[in-house]
């Protein structure tokens, strides 16, 4: 049977020639200047601190420290798209933000240069497999300590406590506080506490969920939703970004106290941990960390207690 | 000029007719130029012609990066084509099987393995194992189960589409059914459905983004970071909608040179039409 | 199984937030594949070309790419469709799978026009009628049964496709799914399973609706012979 039969297709090198031009590139060499994301713009001092490398350290029964030994190195579980708290540059691959400081801080009390530290890309979902997993030896990426994950990991600190804020544009005055969400649209991450938190005390407002809040604070800019909400630290490393565009309300509804994960047991290494942190917080370890990258939104905030539970 | 479609659908066109089409063109192509001026006027209006958000994808550093993000989906997308034409060929190996239990089983597996999402199907290895299967695994199983049923149907139609007589002369000359199938029948149903195969497999490239979703650090993931740490997200992913297409066309392009090679050793009638069917079936 | 006894309604407005998706996706893109097929079938070579690269550019791009552009880049350009935000992440989400289904849908229409005999084309001009007439009166709706079952397969890829919206910000069967395994830690399976089983009914019953409509397309062509 005869068919009518259609013409010939344009040829697909079209296509190819466009991607192959797009990956070769008028080059130029390293990175481009931070646009306003990466330490320089979020941080108020300008030069990177650094810390004292600890020389005479002796812990003996701790597992995951005997691993860090034999290996050379410390493997470390951070975010990687959090502004302020923990963020890979795209281009160079390296991470910055206050969780990046803390994890240096601490690896230097264990005596570790930050060279020999392996950061590790971790989303809220795989934290506690990650640790269980052995795939790293400690993460510390904006992690609540609740009794919950208390049941499958261990924790030092708090090094910080955050709690849940809204973040608005820096022109909106309306928002001022939680109990001004009426009918206003609020973006979270689905399935986070900040969410479920919005959902249940303040039903009013309209929630809109996405997987990571870059996405959430994107929608912000673009008017498609009038606030944000998480805790504050995460909030503040987007605003201390883009201050020009973005506000925190600055009223924390919750108390968030973020711990380092350790593996479930390893009580020396905890209390190591601990020791570490409560030192930073009288040498000015701390302070130094967190004016370098939160301090540039405007806050100097209590360092808090550490809890030995 | 005189492809079949003008001489047949339509007159060779007489000066009315020409000066009718030439009006139609004009007004068909001043919409569609008015689409794309408007969208170009929106990236005007929001600034995105911009060089500064140009400017971070001309630099080396960015580009290795972006290489090692395409890396990432390629290594998903190569892992899940090799395991799913492997689990392709079982399952069709299962359902032309000469035991009807064997077929039954088969058949139960192909139906069950393409009629869920392939996110759902990733979810399950995530989820279904608590976080203990790494999301690189969970990407490609789920991809492996979703396309490998589908391998196997191409590949079932490949051989239920060869002459009898290719099966019997097999037999004639004493080797077993296994043996028929695997040495006679599949290799001449992989040149036949060629087109189909290389279509699924290119659904399989573009459904790694789909582990974009469960977390996975692969190529859309990069150009969602970057773009949100250089505030440029349209370019940064009009950038990887150009690496992905490249990608797919190159493939295609491949498939239709191997394509001219093989089809002379099949005894199957080569139907361009029940591949193109079939191409859909896949999206 | 509890879990799934007592989340029924979740799960039901889940499904139902997926049938809504895949409705407004289907009458979409059913009418852009045609008018795409139309373009890569007409006279004009420039309107072919456009046909020919729409298909080839949104065939090959990842339908997670569109979507995820579609939300995050779309409310940049200021391009909007309404206040209400739920239904806007709906139209967005509705957008990006219309542009990337409509694609394949042209496709299968235009092999669709292939498979009707030269004789059918040349019958309907020899009796005089133009371009349009002979396309709208006697080859589509040809090409339209030739269709249906590659058709039936789009449209099935097109509902389990509806799960990428999950990652907009669109409540359906995905987003259910993720709500419940995070608030029944202890019964994720139960969860997994129900989604899926909901998925395989809603495909079951999408099945059934093609295969009527292609007992009536065939019942219809045997009057027209009679």
């Amino acid at each position: 049977m005869r068919t009518i039969r259609s013409r010939h297709r344009v040829s697909a090198l079209a296509g190819v020639a466009t991607a192959l031009l797009a990956l070769s590139a008028c080059g130029q060499e390293g990175s481009p200047e931070t646009a306003g994301g990466g330490t320089e713009s979020s941080g108020g001092s300008s030069a990177a601190p650094t810390y004292a490398v600890a020389s005479d350290v002796a812990i003996t029964g701790s597992p995951t420290y005997d691993k860090i030994t034999s290996a050379g190195k410390v493997v470390i579980g951070v975010k990687a798209d959090q502004p302020g708290i923990g963020q890979k540059d795209p281009g160079s691959g390296e991470y910055a933000g206050f969780d990046i400081e803390m994890a240096k801080l601490m690896a230097a009390k264990l005596g570790l240069t930050p060279d020999q530290i392996e950061f590790v890309e971790t989303v809220s979902a795989n934290r506690e497999p990650f640790l269980q997993q052995g795939t790293v030896d400690m993460v510390i990426a904006s992690y609540t300590i609740n009794d919950k994950r208390k049941e499958v990991v261990d924790f030092a600190g708090p090094y910080y406590v955050a709690g849940q804020d809204l973040l608005v544009r820096a022109d909106d005055d309306s928002i001022t506080g939680p109990d001004a969400l009426a009918g206003k649209k609020v973006c979270s991450v689905e399935g986070s506490t900040p969410a479920t938190r919005i959902r249940d005390e303040h039903p009013d407002a309209t929630l809109v969920t996405f997987d990571a809040y870059s996405k959430c604070v994107q929608q912000l800019t673009s008017n498609a939703v009038d606030a944000v909400t998480t805790d504050d630290a995460i909030l503040r490393g987007y605003a201390a970004q883009q201050p020009d565009a973005l506000k925190v309300v600055g009223e924390p509804f919750s108390e968030e106290p973020y711990g380092i994960g350790l593996p479930k047991g390893d009580t020396v290494l905890r209390n190591t941990l601990n020791d570490a942190i409560e030192a930073a917080v009288s040498d000015g370890d701390w302070k130094k960390a967190y004016d370098f990258t939160l301090g540039g939104s405007g806050t100097d905030p209590e360092p808090p207690a550490v809890d030995r539970y | 000029m005189s492809s079949r479609i003008d001489s047949v659908l339509y007159d060779a066109p007489g000066p009315r007719a020409r000066r009718l089409n030439a009006v139609l063109t004009v007004v068909g192509v001043l919409v569609i130029a008015a689409v794309v001026g408007w969208v170009v006027w929106k990236l005007e209006a929001a600034g995105q012609f911009s060089a500064s958000l140009w400017s971070p994808f001309t630099y080396s550093d960015i580009q290795t990066q972006l290489a090692a993000a395409w890396w990432e989906t390629m290594k998903v997308a190569l892992t899940a084509i090799a395991l799913s034409i492997v689990l392709g060929a079982v399952l069709a190996a299962g359902r032309l099987s000469t035991s009807a239990a064997l077929r039954r089983v088969a058949a139960t597996l192909v139906t069950l393995f393409r009629t869920p999402p392939v996110l759902l199907l990733m979810f399950w290895f995530f989820y279904g194992a608590r976080g203990q299967i790494p999301l690189f695994w969970c990407a490609v199983l789920g991809l492996t189960i979703y396309n490998g049923a589908f391998l196997a149907e191409i590949l079932r139609a490949g051989v239920q589409a060869l002459p009898k007589g290719q099966a019997e002369a097999g037999l004639a000359i004493g080797l077993t059914p296994g043996q028929v199938l695997w040495t006679v029948q599949l290799p001449q149903a992989v040149r036949s459905m060629l087109p189909s195969l290389v279509s699924q497999i290119v659904v399989i490239l573009k459904d790694t983004a789909l582990a974009y979703i469960i977390g996975y650090s692969e190529l859309l993931r990069w150009g969602q970071q970057a773009g949100s740490f250089y505030f440029n997200l349209i370019p940064a992913f009009i950038v990887i909608a150009v690496v992905y297409v490249g990608t797919n066309m190159v493939i295609s392009a491949l498939a239709k040179v191997l394509e001219r090679r093989m089809s002379t050793h099949t005894a199957a009638r080569v139907t361009p039409q029940a591949a193109t069917a079939q191409a859909g079936a896949a999206a | 199984m509890q879990v799934i006894v007592d989340n029924l309604d979740a799960f039901g407005r889940g499904a139902w937030g997926t049938i809504v998706l895949f409705f407004w996706s289907t009458l979409g893109s059913l009418v852009l594949g045609t008018l795409l097929a139309v373009f890569r079938v007409s006279p004009s070579p420039a309107l072919r070309a456009v046909g020919t690269i729409y298909v080839n550019l949104f065939r090959n791009t990842p339908l997670t790419l569109i979507m995820v552009f579609c939300v995050l880049c779309l409310p940049i350009l200021q391009i909007t469709f309404t206040e209400d935000s739920g239904r806007q992440y709906r139209a967005y989400a509705v957008l990006a799978l219309v542009a990337y289904t409509s694609s394949f849908v042209c496709e299968a229409i235009r092999s669709g026009i292939n498979t009707v005999p030269v004789g059918q084309a040349e019958a309907a001009r020899a009796i005089g009628l133009p371009f349009t007439k002979v396309l709208s009166l006697v080859v589509l709706p040809q090409a339209f049964r030739a269709v249906v079952p590659p058709l039936g397969s789009i449209l099935n890829a097109l509902l389990k496709n509806t799960s990428v919206a999950s990652a907009a910000n669109n409540f359906e069967l995905i987003s259910a799914m993720r709500g419940l395994v995070e608030q029944n830690g202890n019964a994720v399976i139960a969860v997994l399973i129900g989604t899926t089983v909901t998925y395989v009914v809603l495909a079951l019953l999408l099945f059934a609706g093609v295969e009527v409509l292609e007992r009536a397309l065939d019942r219809d062509r045997k009057g027209a012979r009679a």
